[in-house]
């Protein structure tokens, strides 16, 4: 038996964006990028290590609204649309730059990967990735596990426990439709905890949640092996602490693997660098050009970008991999001989890092299974393995914590967004009016359950991010207003007892998550 | 397109009633972080305007509801009282309790008089912890596991190519502060944070102290107003309030708060001065 346990957590999740009335919507281009550069290369990866018989279990959440994307049919043929037009821009750029060695190399290793993407999407997985992530959990390579509803900031609605609820609720049902199961483990946004929530999440059945590390440190009583053991609170909730270490190695701009000047620079892209008439109009939103994954540089460290090297830099995400799994056993080896507990170090991350922030990363994650396989002082396990291998846990109460900046609520409960919680708090007041007065059956029931989802959409966590990080702010701006004034048009509808209504075809046609959103969801928004 | 027309052919009967907002009564607590709550509320006009003419004051009476969050009446609870402006649509409240807490809007003679209060709206319980309630025990191998769960052991690797490799200054040094903005599709910050305004000072493995400080501006003001902070436009909630957050390093904090009435008239300057300093 090793010595200790890694339990690495990828956390996937994009916010619910699909515009049907656009035929190219720019921010859809998230999810491409996204599928293209992170999720299918992370299944490629994952399907070879079953191949070679490379033993260790990575652990993924997947969110609500990221799930929801996955199994639309609609966005599931823009993608192949996106691969088939990507693949035609590289064709171009081959002939393009044919008497530039370097660049013609790389673009041909692009079009190699696009097309070994495109036959993976369209033969393999048949435009739908979902089982073959439930397959790999089959084949013991990952553990899946689940966000919360629409990713809200939870310690936001701590006074109105309906709300937390009702996002629950919409995360267990979502599971069933979608998974066919409900993970025990649940990941929430952005770790975000306060005092109660434990209560809360066990009534739907989830056993086990993650924290930032303060959340663990500062649990009541004071836990003896700090984040290194899961604790177990007075309501039976079990949880994990993100270690610091493993998380700096990674996440750290300063002296983070990403940041190696070997690594691809992920801010010069193809669209930024020719002309528009020859990249074409399918990668332009307005005057704004999208990201097509064509970058030929790398760090370099300075201003005065080199050409990008793949097989290079691909080799020292195999050399990080290694140092990052000898640093784990460090740890290990030097906590092991003062705890009765195999000493457990949690690192989680976004699953986008990989692969899209970081180019490299699924071949460091990819190297980490590999060096890991052989180590004798560390595994790498599934959540509910260190769980069920824990009897004993300490039992402590954790802290208000989150993984955001400052350690709380600052990044999404701040003067920028002020306005987006009252609205959020002034609907919620009308809706639970609307709840009492209208019926839950025939058309009312259908608006009631368009304005349930048009909250529950108003409640994602990533407008604020964007807006505190300035980056996509005008759209999660207007995400915000879209949701909280399609919900009073919704309600206005039920006030004039309409039997029918434009609007509301339009509304639910556009915004068409969690399809089975009924009275059984949105009476926890009732208290 | 045809689609499109027919849609905003379709009228809703009442227009005075899809003006974009919706003002039902409320009143939410909210825990930013272990010492600081924000109350805000919306309240029928014509109740408030009522409630101004009666002379009173109005207040938000923040309850200790701790010992038995079960008492919906809230008498006979420990309180205190803040004496707010009747345009106010939230406010700062301090934690100062270590369980759960709850708020009540209403208006009272003198503040702090359990018997003259009426109650306009509450809000939920919410549970609060304060960092006061926190007591490590600090020697041995708790010391051992607080230090390396905030990543304090050096371990491996060479920093010149990005490698692992952490000296103690790279260590958070306080809860809350190993943090890092990490999430959505947003471009990550991941870099570890550090406060400014925090003061970090260490007396051997057994025992630290850690003390930082932030700064809340807040005011109001007519919700059309043009409104400066420090020199540059600040935008106004839609009630006329506003407010800033910000870390609060050992100096002298000059915010001069300027404000103009729509019509750039009636040039009206705040100026708080905050000294701050840490012995």
């Amino acid at each position: 038996m090793a010595t200790g346990k890694l339990v690495m957590l990828l956390h996937a999740h994009l916010p619910f964006v699909r515009n049907p009335e656009h035929e190219r919507f720019l921010e859809e281009n998230w999810f491409f990028e996204a599928l293209s550069e992170c999720y299918i290369p992370l299944l490629q990866s994952l399907y070879r290590m079953v191949e070679r018989g490379v033993k260790g279990t990575i652990n993924l959440s997947l969110s609500p609204t990221l799930l929801q994307m996955l199994a639309d049919s609609l966005l599931q043929k823009r993608y192949s649309k996106h691969l088939a037009e990507l693949i035609d821009l590289a064709q171009r750029e081959q002939r393009r730059v044919e008497h530039d060695s370097h660049k013609f190399a790389l673009i041909s290793y692009y079009l190699q990967r696009l097309r070994s993407t495109q036959y993976s999407w369209e033969q393999r997985y048949n435009c739908n990735l979902i089982p073959y992530f439930l397959e790999l959990q089959d084949l013991g390579k990952l553990e899946i596990l689940t966000c919360v509803g629409t990713h809200p900031f939870l310690p936001a609605y701590q006074a109105e426990p309906g709300v937390v609820r009702f996002q629950l609720e919409l995360t267990v049902k979502t599971a069933q439709e979608i998974l066919g199961f409900v993970p025990k483990s649940l990941w929430l946004p952005e770790c975000g905890y306060f005092h109660g929530l434990d209560s809360i999440v066990r009534e739907f059945g989830f056993e086990n949640v993650f924290l930032e590390t303060h959340g663990i440190l500062g649990a009541k009583p004071q836990p003896p092996y700090g984040v290194f053991s899961p604790i177990r609170s007075e309501a039976g909730l079990q949880f994990l602490g993100r270690d610091q270490n493993s998380s700096r190695e990674v996440w750290s701009r300063k002296v983070g693997y990403p940041g190696h000047p070997q690594y691809r620079e992920f801010f010069r892209d193809l669209v930024h660098e020719a002309p528009r008439d020859f990249v074409g109009e399918y990668f332009y939103a307005g005057d704004s050009p999208i990201i097509s994954g064509f970058k030929y540089y790398r760090i370099t460290g300075s201003e005065d970008k080199e050409i990008y090297q793949p097989l290079q830099a691909l080799q020292l995400a195999r050399e990080h991999a290694r140092q990052f799994v000898l640093n784990r056993e460090a740890q290990v080896q030097d906590l092991a001989p003062h705890t009765e507990i195999p000493p457990v170090v949690f690192a989680p991350y976004d699953a986008e890092l990989f692969g899209h922030w970081w180019f490299e990363g699924p071949e460091f994650i990819e190297g980490v299974f590999e060096r890991a396989a052989w180590s004798s002082d560390i595994e790498m396990v599934g959540v509910s393995t260190v769980m069920d291998s824990t009897p004993n846990m300490p039992e402590a109460n954790p802290f208000l914590s989150s993984w955001g900046e400052g350690g709380y609520g600052a990044v999404w409960m701040n003067s920028q967004v002020d306005i987006n919680y009252k609205n959020f708090y002034a609907a919620l007041a009308i809706f639970r009016m609307a709840y009492r007065k209208h019926s839950t059956g025939g058309f009312s029931g259908l608006v009631l359950a368009q304005m349930a989802r048009e909250l529950a959409l108003l409640q994602s966590s990533d407008w604020a991010f964007m807006i505190h990080n300035n980056s996509a702010a005008e759209f999660a701006r207007n995400r915000m207003d879209e949701h909280y004034q399609n919900f009073v048009q919704l309600n206005q509808l039920l006030e004039e007892d309409r039997t029918q209504s434009r609007i509301f075809d339009k509304i639910s046609a556009r915004n068409n998550a969690f399809p089975y959103m009924g009275p059984s969801i949105y009476r926890h928004l009732a208290r | 397109m045809e689609e499109d027309k027919n849609i905003e052919n379709e009228k809703i009967k009442d227009e005075s009633k899809t003006n974009g907002s919706l003002s039902p009564d409320y009143l939410v607590l909210m825990q930013k972080d272990p010492n600081w709550m924000q109350a805000f509320w919306d309240v029928n006009e014509e109740r408030l305007q009522k409630a101004q003419k009666t002379g009173k004051k109005l207040v938000l009476r923040m309850y200790d509801v701790s010992k038995d969050v079960t008492i919906r009446s809230r008498k006979k609870l420990k309180f205190y009282d803040i004496i707010i402006p009747w345009d106010a649509r939230s406010w700062y409240l301090q934690n100062t309790y270590d369980e759960a807490v709850a708020v009540s809007l209403g208006y009272t003679e003198e503040d702090e008089n359990e018997e003259s209060f009426q109650e306009l709206l509450s809000s939920e319980e919410v549970y609060a912890i304060t960092p006061d309630g926190q007591g490590w025990t600090t020697g041995g191998d708790a010391d051992r596991f607080v230090a390396a769960s905030l990543g304090a052991y050096s371990i491996g690797g060479s920093s010149e190519q990005g490698l692992s490799s952490w000296s103690g200054d790279d260590i958070p040094s306080s809860l809350g502060e190993s943090s890092e903005a990490v999430s959505s599709w947003a471009p990550s910050s991941a870099e570890p944070y550090t406060a400014p305004g925090m003061h970090w000072r260490g007396q051997g493995k057994d025992f630290f102290l850690w003390v930082k400080t932030r700064l809340i501006v807040y005011g109001g003001t007519r919700p059309d107003a043009n409104l400066q902070v420090r020199g540059e436009p600040f935008p106004l909630n839609p009630d006329g309030t506003f407010s800033l957050e910000m870390d609060l390093p050992d100096s002298t904090q000059v915010i001069p708060v300027f404000a103009t009435d729509k019509d750039g008239d009636f040039p009206t300057t705040i100026v708080p001065v905050v000294v701050k300093r840490t012995e």
